[in-house]
């Protein structure tokens, strides 16, 4: 496996005025590796959208590099990105389909074949018959699922999720967590992956990066050895405890 | 039966017709029972008839009023939306001359008619620029706060995206910014159609301002009346396209607060 992004040595400090300074990220060393999937749980306030908001490049850190594929990141990277929010952020004057397709629009790729791809992409998680309808007709975990569509839709390595099912109750959150596995399994993208649920975090990762109290740190990385594909079983496989224990833990420790 | 009757009195525009008739016959009889003069308060009748009678005369003055609206009208539009867009996109000018163009609203813009009067003639020019004046104000204001609200992380997604400046202004923040801005111009239309009667009061030789105050002076009641009932139908006309154009451009504004009341309506 090889290196795909690594932060080294990042520090986020804010000033939201002139006598005050927060520092939201502490000193953030972390190396992901091609095709993985990580997930990256912790305390509210930690930093952890901070992570995400300076691998797209809307933040700069003040401290520390950001290294794709051992190039500094720079604006071209964004063609490697894709981002999927809390809301689903989509907008209303646009049908399901166009809505899906505006990377592509912003981007001026071939519309003909983004198309084709975005129908794939909608019948993927299940709104084929929803292409045409106005986002607002549509529930909030079916919107979210369209947002998942247009974040996957210019085929990024890296894909970005803060918080994506965080609004969803348990029983859609867990469909589209599967949903989201399944379609991983396929397209194969490196997803950095932001929660506050512990059971998630374990489910959905490779490794899962377990963060402190403001200013955030990585308190540990804890590997989940369940294999794949994974299935409601793992759910209640004594490793998914016990992984879950110890971030639990992790997490209980820092908060003392 | 029951439901027949439910539906009928449901129609908006049933009930509208109905409580105007009521009205315009309550007010005939009174006229006719306390022997009121017409140049006092003409019954509708008499309202009506004039209206038939100075056909012409009343179409000519309308005409010129509706222009001196609509020119003053458009102009505000151009104008507030590209100024709004400049002092929402610069920190520099939102500071500055958005500061500056809110301290001169404390000026009542009636006021100087007058001087528009002597600094630009008799013609439509002042006519004009009342309108343009206070219709400006509430498009600019609108068109800011619109663009100033956009959703922060469709803000990030254009950015994610490597969306340049005009992409994620045309794709999202205008489009975004829209329905605030019809609010701004629904606001406007009404007040252009009062801008356009206060400066034909001061100082005009034609339009519905100018006929309001000749036939009021000569006491010539029906005329006086059948110049308001215009000047009402031309404000709900304009009110009414500008809605329309609303709903045309941007449907899913509305649908939002219809949905919204639904949404309640069922939770209650």
């Amino acid at each position: 496996m090889t290196t795909l992004l690594s932060l080294e040595g990042i520090k986020k400090t804010y000033w939201p005025a002139s006598n005050q300074t927060i520092t939201a990220l502490g000193k953030i060393d972390l190396e992901v590796q091609d095709r993985e999937f990580i997930t990256i749980v912790g305390p509210s306030g930690c930093g952890k959208t901070t992570i995400l908001k300076l691998i797209s490049g809307v933040l700069k850190p003040t401290k520390g590099r950001i290294l794709v594929e051992g190039i500094p990141l720079q604006n071209s990277h964004r063609q490697l990105l894709g981002m999927v929010f809390q809301q689903p952020a989509l907008l209303p004057w646009r049908t399901v389909l166009d809505n899906v397709l505006l990377p592509c629009e912003v981007k001026g790729q071939d519309m003909h074949k983004a198309r084709a791809l975005a129908e794939e992409l909608l019948g993927l998680v299940g709104l084929n018959n929803f292409i045409n309808r106005n986002p607002r007709e549509l529930s909030y975990g079916m919107q979210q699922r369209v947002s998942i569509c247009r974040a996957l839709i210019s085929d990024p390595r890296i894909l970005l999720m803060d918080e994506p099912f965080a609004a969803l109750d348990a029983i859609t959150r867990f469909e589209i967590s599967r949903l989201l596995l399944e379609i991983w399994s396929v397209k194969k993208n490196t997803v950095l992956f932001v929660t506050h649920n512990i059971q998630e975090a374990v489910f959905l990762a490779d490794r899962v990066v377990v963060m402190t109290p403001r200013p955030g740190r990585i308190a540990s990385i804890v590997d989940v050895p369940l294999p794949r594909p994974r299935t409601e079983k793992h759910l209640y496989d004594p490793s998914f405890s016990s992984c879950a224990e110890t971030i639990h833990q992790l997490l209980g420790l820092n908060a003392l | 039966m029951n439901s027949y009757w439910k539906k009928f009195y449901n129609n908006e525009f049933v009930t509208m017709v109905l409580s105007f008739s009521v009205a315009a016959i309550a007010w005939e009889m009174a006229v006719g029972l306390f022997s009121i003069p017409q140049w006092l308060l003409p019954p509708p009748t008499a309202i009506v008839t004039e209206i038939y009678q100075s056909a012409g005369y009343l179409w000519q003055n309308t005409l010129v009023t509706i222009e001196e609206i609509l020119l003053g009208f458009v102009l505000a539009c151009v104008a507030g939306t590209l100024l709004g867009i400049v002092i929402a996109y610069s920190p520099v000018m939102g500071k500055t001359l958005y500061k500056f163009l809110v301290a001169t609203q404390s000026v009542p813009k009636v006021a100087i008619t007058p001087l528009l009067v002597v600094w630009l003639g008799l013609g439509m020019a002042p006519k004009i620029i009342m309108v343009f004046l206070l219709c400006f104000f509430p498009i600019m204001v609108n068109m800011v706060s619109g663009l100033q609200s956009v959703n922060r992380e469709l803000l990030d997604l254009a950015e994610v995206m490597g969306a340049d400046w005009l992409q994620s202004f045309l794709k999202i923040r205008f489009p975004a910014a829209l329905p605030h801005l019809f609010n701004g111009l629904r606001v406007s239309i009404s007040l252009a159609v009062i801008g356009a009667i206060i400066s034909e009061f001061v100082c005009a030789d034609q339009g519905l301002g100018y006929s309001l105050l000749v036939s009021s002076s000569q006491l010539k009641g029906p005329l006086t009346f059948s110049v308001v009932t215009i000047l009402a139908f031309v404000g709900i006309a304009l009110f009414s396209i500008v809605a329309w154009m609303e709903k045309l451009i941007c449907p899913w504004a509305k649908t939002t607060a219809a949905e919204d009341r639904n949404n309640s309506e069922k939770n209650s």
